[in-house]
């Protein structure tokens, strides 16, 4: 086995890389807009501490009865909604940071082919797959 | 401690991670588990600390690494353990 980084694995790691930087330096902007109060936020920052202890749908019961006033609980894909708010305005880089996997997995898949590598190519078409469906909120797990 | 090379373990340990955390976050995000006061600066600190890890990793004696690694499982399985059992340490 060869121990130099094939083609399709410096193309992986590249676009991580330069992915995992993006999300990185969006984070530090999107978290200064809402904690230095540029933006408004959806969930006052002097009120979120008193949220944070409860289990999840206690606590995405009471947000959306005292702020969002929805007729349904935020959560799926809903934040995209209150992206103009401070606090939800920072699930932007952290989707990017969890969907930059998923680009790499298929960026390498061309060039997997091309050099007759099926399987490498098969599974990682499959993670790009498992990890789409981890994110459209098809799957629920747990409570 | 397994006898990898320091730089491959980095890499694999960093990859594997890369993986099972990002379908994990998505089913946080999903699940309306995410509190971005909470979220956001963990994960800030999380990747400098990856960085700045690699970092000392090259220059840091492997014995000490050895050490400082069965120092903090240990404290995590026994804060695991007592918590389990429901007992009050720290």
């Amino acid at each position: 086995m060869s121990s130099k980084a094939t083609e399709e694995q410096l193309l992986y790691a590249n676009i991580l890389e330069k992915g995992m930087l993006v999300g990185l330096l969006l984070m530090f902007i999107t978290f200064a807009l809402y904690v230095f109060r540029i933006m408004p936020a959806a969930i006052p920052l002097n009120e979120i501490a008193g949220y944070w202890s409860q289990p999840v749908h206690e606590y995405l019961v009471e947000i959306n009865n005292n702020f969002l006033r929805w007729d349904h609980l935020p959560t799926g894909w809903s934040w995209i909604k209150l992206i103009g708010k401070g606090d939800f305005i920072n699930f932007i880089p952290i989707a990017i940071l969890s969907g930059v996997t998923i680009i790499c997995y298929l960026a390498i898949v061309p060039g997997l082919f091309r050099r007759g590598d099926k399987a490498y190519a098969i599974m990682a078409l499959a993670e790009a797959a498992i990890l789409t469906l981890a994110a459209s909120g098809l799957l629920a797990v747990g409570h | 401690m397994m006898g990898a090379p320091l730089k491959i373990s980095v890499a694999t340990s960093k990859f594997l991670l890369s993986i099972t955390d990002t379908s994990a976050a998505w089913i946080y995000l999903n699940k309306g588990c995410v509190i971005p006061m909470m979220v956001v600066p963990s994960l800030i600190g999380i990747m400098l600390g990856s960085f700045v890890g690699v970092r000392i990793l090259k220059v840091a004696k492997p014995t000490f690494i050895r050490w400082m690694v069965i120092a903090i499982l240990g404290f995590a399985g026994i804060k695991a353990l007592t918590k389990g059992l429901g007992i009050e340490l720290f």
